[in-house]
């Protein structure tokens, strides 16, 4: 008989969305996004027959997670029985001293690992699972370090919050490290983890990260949600990606080169915008990369570009990346005998010296500088 | 630069037209709209190209566009024009499509365009002048706005506006002077605002983000709070159920216990009730011995037990007498006896106790001596022996000593040398026969060697085997005077020597004996010492004993006097046997006497029994009548037995009483009836079991007493306020909780306004940066530029406005922060401001200052032609006439090209130059009028008509 789990992870309940340009209402949506997240995750849990739902941490963020949050955790969790819930706790919801963890009152079908070591579970007859708990918001041990008691018979499954070292993406915070070679050296048929939010399934190693169910930043782009994971009678695992993300992401570019005005940028920016096919465009926020080289004279302001398609369009959020550069004749303006001239050689020159923040100053002055210098206003950005 | 053909294909509303310029003035005429604008826009289209849009600019609205030919036909222009070197240039440009074509030839030389190329345009005016398109429109051309001597604008306003057209240029080479960049950036820095000014965006970004640090920190403060205080009340939740598990338990444990004492209490009372109905019964069974009297019960008891005992006694006294009787008789037989054989014995003599030990201990000395004297006797055999064996070895008269010097002579003497001669001789003889083998083998040295160690060993052999026989000599020498000393013969010695060991030991053996035989005697002497003592001893104990033993032997012998001695203790040994068997019998009798005392006495023992029996009877039957109690005829035994029963049954009915009485009571304290106690038992049942304990275990349980009873009360007591203490503790906790967490604030939505607010104060914060940078480098190359166009204007105006002004005015001043002119005449001494001089002089300086301008920006180009389109709108003939002067003059370094729709302003050209200008008409077709000198006539397209000349 083959037996099925639903696997999630990095849901991060009560998330801050300012960075993706939301407040307010729109912030407040996302984040009940969230928690749908949890709730349909569970809904597909039960219709596929899991016997259990394991979620392999970053389940919420303990610096601004709430009474509200552990109560909806704890009848969410309740609603699913005779589902198990089986928690991991990661470096966002780590079993610190005040965790919702240790002072809400969860039901009986709910079990939330509490050590650094890896402990077992017995599911069911023949399947069991080891998890272990961040106590710290920067553990850095190896969740495969020690040796588990795997020798058994029967299928055993690691769940843990880690950083695979072999495909760790740019800048991602390493908690947990661990190899994926390790997985099977150590007995595991695979590792249900959690800490990247990008999804990958890796049958040859054993390696499962479901990602986040939902969208948390621009880059989130693409299906997204649980994992089943179907463990087969001979003992063989499976791996089955669902997508049920109800928000999108987007990120296009929109060359505003040929544009003469600002309204043109902002027609060119809602046509790339259409061509992504929005869907649902309440639940889509598109980042826009606005490149190209364009005249002094077209007083650009982002806000104004976003505000303006999110109205056309009925998007959820814009956000517009201004990487427009003012167009100068610039070998002319280095010999050019006049103050625009002079002042073009100044920045340059000023730039090629300066270190990096200076230079992303000195970029924008001579943006606006050029800007007012064509006697139009100048647009912020 | 001199321009001196323009050719166009299609321009605007011109098609096939081909201008000849004048060198110095050249008029272009028309009505309006004839396209005198658009002839002078295709000059400055040759010389830097037609502006097609794109990077920003509208296509649409680019002057390609707008210069599309009106006919549609072909686009395109071309301008032939000579360099102050001489050379000749011709610039073509076909405008069909965006991109353009552009061909540049030097004529009579090789094609330049590359040469004259700039990114992707071919600008020949940029290089050949020395200033781009945009210094060039700002100062050879002179648009449509031109020159209005008589325009409305004050002087002073237009000294202004001249200021600014130079600022103008010298800042942007377009319409925006810095300090107009400088309003803009001001502008933008007001929009951003200040963190200070809570007005604006920044300030209210800055304003808000500090209000929302606060009430993030305060609010995370309640949140800790609270989750403080919802693990607190999780605990109390957990002491809570706790408390109240104890207090089920207890509770179960009370009522179980009460449950267990009620049924006991039922069970009890059930047995009471039974017991009561036995005790009344028996209270019944008892009740005709409800008066018996009980108080004789115990002097009856009494007597009786006397009586018994009386009865008991007579009873023993009567078997003791019948014993006594049949042991008298044999009792006085033997004492008959025993007289009989004290008599026989006699009176005895009476001695101590001591004679018989004393007996026993001299008999014992007298077998020690006894001994002794018989030990004596055996060592004089000895010796006897002895003596006889050494005569037997017939050397009897040599002494030990003379033994002990014969034997280690005669030992010496038998040791010859003869044993050593023979090895002399073997030696000797095997030396020989070893050198003989020797020599046999030809071995000389070797043989020689043999021979003389074999001599050497025979030699010290015979000198030993000598040496022996002399000792030995000399031994047998000493041995003999020995024998002879002694009386022994040698001969005899010498065979006899062999029994001298022998007769050694013997002697040795035989002094042994001697000495032993010696020690004896000593002894013998003693015993005869002491034998002698212990008979006079025995004597004295004879005597004592009564026995006239006396010891006079005195020299008898030994063994007669130890025979003496046995007999003088045996007789006393039998004195005292005789005493001892005395004293037994008459011990025997003195019993036998006692005993048969005792057996006459037992007779006045019956009688006193029964006596006592009798008094007995008679002092029951008293008490019993005293008492009332009918005697009868009974016997006391009966009469005892039911004074007993009655007293019993008396008791038995009063007990019964006591009982029933007491079996009431207690059923009272025991609460009543059963039934009452059934229904409390089953009420406790109901209740235990709503506790959830189970009745038939309380009830089979043993019943506690009080004291358990009240402990488990008290348990259950303070279970019941310890859970209740801590439900009213949780109580209030969760009300309380539920107060505060509906209002808790949400950390996520603050943090994300806070997150908003911080990234717009820094994007305010970076733009008023960047702003406040771009304002001081503006500010710099402002003054920088100034500061270096400023003068060199002044020197370039100055030098020719003397010179066109026929030196009224000597020098010009710049100002380098808004290029304010200043002209300084020869009539005063300060310097005039612009708005000062007439509008002549005025007009003059503006167009030098174009000019300089061109010279100053355009680094040292060609002169550039002045195009001037429409510059003359006024009716005042003479100043447009003074103005033509100035042209006229000007025209001598600087070509013009002027274009007008006024006839007279021709005529007036025509006049001020007495012809030496060209006028180009622009009809339909265009005229080229060539008024006055030398001038060459350049191509004509076929639609063009010389009217000089004509023909």
């Amino acid at each position: 008989m083959t037996i099925r789990l639903l696997h999630l992870s990095d849901l991060h309940l009560d998330r801050v969305f300012a960075a993706m340009g939301c407040q307010g209402e729109l912030a407040r949506r996302r984040r009940q996004g969230l928690r749908e997240a949890l709730t349909g995750a569970g809904r597909l849990a039960m219709e596929q027959g899991c016997l259990a739902v394991t979620i392999g941490g970053d389940l919420y963020e303990h610096e601004r997670a709430g009474v509200d949050t552990g109560r909806f955790l704890a009848e969410t969790f309740a609603s699913w029985q005779p589902m198990r819930v089986l928690i991991s706790p990661g470096n966002h919801d780590a079993l610190l001293p005040g965790s919702l963890y240790r002072r809400v009152e969860w039901p009986d079908n709910v079990t939330v690992f509490g050590a650094t070591e890896l402990e077992p579970v017995e599911l069911t007859d023949g399947v069991t699972i080891w998890g272990l708990a961040h106590r710290e918001p920067a553990w850095q041990g190896d969740p495969l370090a020690g040796s588990p008691a795997t020798s058994g018979s029967g299928v055993h499954l690691a769940l843990f919050h880690g950083a695979e070292i072999g495909t760790r993406p740019e800048g991602k915070s390493m908690h947990g490290p661990f190899h994926a070679e390790r997985i099977r050296a150590a007995g595991f048929a695979a590792a249900l983890c959690g800490h990247y939010h990008g999804r990958r399934l890796d049958t040859g190693s054993g390696l499962l990260y479901p990602g986040t169910p939902e969208p948390l930043s621009f880059d989130d782009e693409g299906g997204r949600g649980p994992v089943v994971v179907e463990i087969s009678d001979s003992g063989d695992v499976q791996f089955i990606a669902h997508d049920t993300n109800r928000w999108s992401v987007f990120t296009v570019e929109c060359d505003a080169e040929e544009c003469g005005s600002a309204e043109a940028v902002i027609d060119e920016v809602t046509m790339h915008c259409e061509s992504t096919g929005l869907g649902n465009p309440e639940r889509t926020m598109i980042r826009v990369d606005l490149t190209g080289v364009i005249d002094s004279a077209i007083s650009l302001d982002a806000f104004t570009v976003e505000l303006s398609v999110r109205e056309r369009l009925g998007l959820a959020a814009v956000k517009v990346r201004d990487r427009t550069a003012p167009y100068v004749d610039l070998e002319t303006a280095l010999v050019e005998e006049s103050t625009r001239g002079a002042f073009v050689r100044a920045a340059t020159a000023a730039a090629k010296d300066a270190d990096l923040e200076d230079a992303l100053v000195l970029e924008e002055a001579l943006r606006y500088g050029l800007m007012a210098l064509s006697g139009a206003e100048v647009g912020l950005r | 630069m001199i321009l001196e053909r323009v050719e166009i294909t299609g321009f605007g509303c011109l098609h096939d037209v081909t201008a000849e310029l004048h060198p110095r003035i050249t008029v272009i005429t028309g009505r309006n709209e004839s396209g005198k604008s658009t002839l002078l826009r295709a000059v400055r289209g040759a010389l830097y190209g037609v502006d097609a849009g794109g990077q920003g600019r509208a296509v649409d609205r680019s002057d390609w566009a707008r210069y599309e030919p009106w006919n549609g036909g072909g686009y395109g222009l071309a301008l032939t024009y000579k360099l102050d070197d001489g050379r000749r240039i011709r610039v073509a440009r076909r405008l069909d499509t965006r991109e353009q074509s552009v061909q540049v030839l030097e004529l009579g030389g090789s094609e330049l365009t590359d040469e004259l190329r700039s990114g992707r345009s071919v600008t020949p005016g940029r290089f050949h002048l020395g200033i781009d398109e945009i210094v060039f429109c700002a100062t050879a051309w002179l648009g449509d706005d031109g020159l209005r001597l008589d325009a409305p604008e004050s002087a002073r306003q237009r000294a202004v506006q001249l200021q600014e057209a130079i600022e103008r240029l010298a800042d942007t080479r377009r319409g925006v002077t810095a300090a107009q960049a400088m309003v803009r950036i001001r502008e933008a820095m007001d929009r951003v605002g200040s963190e200070r000014r809570t007005t604006s965006p920044l300030g209210v970004a800055t304003a808000r983000l500090r209000t929302l640090e606060r009430t993030i920190a305060e609010a995370r403060t309640r949140l800790a709070a609270v989750a403080v205080d919802q693990e607190r009340l999780t605990t109390l939740d957990a002491t809570l159920n706790a408390e109240s598990e104890r207090w089920r338990e207890a509770e179960r444990a009370r009522i179980s216990g009460r449950l267990a004492e009620v049924a006991s209490r039922r069970v009890r009372l059930g047995e009471m009730v039974r017991e009561s109905r036995l005790q009344g019964a028996e209270v019944e069974a008892t009740a005709s011995y409800a008066r018996f009297p009980l108080d004789v019960e115990t002097e009856v008891t009494t007597l009786g037990g006397e009586l018994a005992q009386a009865r008991s006694n007579a009873t023993g006294a009567h078997a003791r007498w019948q014993a006594a009787v049949d042991r008298l008789r044999p009792i006085r037989t033997r004492r008959e006896v025993i007289a009989t054989g004290v008599t026989a014995i006699g009176p005895g003599v009476e001695f101590g106790n001591d004679v018989g030990e004393r007996s026993q201990r001299l008999r014992g000395e007298l077998i020690a001596v006894a001994g002794a004297a018989r030990r004596n006797g055996g060592d004089d055999a000895r010796e006897a022996a002895l003596r006889r064996e050494i005569a037997a070895t017939g050397l009897r008269t040599l002494p030990a000593n003379v033994i002990d010097e014969l034997l280690p002579e005669l030992e010496a003497a038998g040791h010859g040398g003869w044993r050593f001669g023979v090895a002399a001789v073997l030696a000797a003889g095997l030396g020989a026969a070893v050198a003989v083998a020797f020599a046999h083998a030809h071995t000389v040295v070797a043989a020689v060697v043999a021979v003389v160690l074999g001599a050497i060993v025979a030699a010290a052999c015979a000198w030993r085997a000598w040496t022996r026989a002399s000792a030995a000599s000399r031994a047998r020498a000493a041995a003999t005077a020995l024998a002879l000393d002694a009386g022994v013969d040698p001969a005899e010695l010498a065979r006899l020597q062999d029994r001298l060991p022998v007769l050694r030991t013997l002697h040795e053996a035989l002094d042994d004996a001697e000495r032993r035989t010696a020690g004896r005697r000593a002894e013998a002497e003693a015993v005869q010492v002491a034998l002698g003592s212990l008979l006079e001893r025995a004597g004295a104990l004879a005597a004592k004993a009564g026995i006239d033993a006396a010891w006079r032997g005195a020299d008898a012998t030994t063994d007669a006097a130890i025979t003496s001695a046995q007999h003088i203790l045996d007789r006393v040994d039998a004195i005292v046997h005789q005493a001892r068997r005395r004293d037994e019998l008459v011990a025997e009798d003195a019993v036998l006497a006692a005993e048969e005392s005792a057996c006459s006495q037992s007779r006045e023992d019956v009688d006193r029994a029964e006596r006592a029996v009798a008094n007995l009877e008679i002092r029951l039957r008293t008490v019993l009548k005293a008492g009332g109690v009918s005697v009868a005829d009974a016997d006391a035994t009966s009469l005892v037995a039911g004074v007993h029963h009655a007293s019993e049954r008396r008791r038995s009915h009063d007990a019964a009483r006591r009982r029933l009485d007491e079996l009431q009571r207690s059923v009272l304290a025991l609460g009543g009836d059963a039934a009452t106690l059934e229904n409390l038992e089953t009420a406790l049942a109901d209740q235990l079991m709503q506790c959830g304990g189970d009745p038939d275990t309380a009830l089979a349980a043993e019943p506690p007493d009080a004291a358990v009873l009240q402990a488990l009360d008290l348990e259950a007591e303070r279970a019941r306020r310890a859970a209740t203490s801590a439900g009213d503790q949780a109580r209030e906790l969760r009300a309380r909780l539920g107060g505060v967490l509906d209002t808790l604030p949400v950390i996520a939505d603050l943090e994300d306004e806070r997150d908003a607010c911080e990234i717009a104060r820094d994007r305010g914060l970076r733009q008023l940066t960047a702003l406040r940078r771009a304002a001081d480098l503006i500010e710099a190359a402002s003054r920088v530029t100034h500061r270096e166009i400023a003068p060199r204007l002044a020197e370039s105006l100055g030098s020719r406005l003397s010179l066109l002004t026929g030196a009224r005015y000597v020098e010009v001043n710049v100002d380098t922060d808004h290029f304010a002119l200043g002209l300084l005449s020869r009539e005063r001494p300060d310097m005039l401001p612009l708005d000062a001089v007439s509008h002549g002089t005025r007009d003059q300086v503006a167009l030098l200052l174009r000019l300089a301008l061109c010279e100053v920006l355009g680094g040292g180009g060609e002169r550039t032609p002045l195009l001037l389109d429409e510059p003359l709108l006024t009716s005042d003939p003479l100043r447009r006439d003074l103005f033509i002067e100035f042209l006229h003059d000007l025209s001598a370094t600087h070509q013009v090209l002027l274009s007008t729709a006024d006839p007279a302003m021709v005529e007036a050209v025509a006049r001020v130059t007495a012809g030496d200008c060209s006028v180009v008409r622009l009809e339909d077709p265009p005229v080229l009028d060539v008024i006055g000198g030398a001038h060459s006539l350049g191509r004509h397209s076929a639609r063009m008509r010389l009217l000089a000349g004509q023909g």
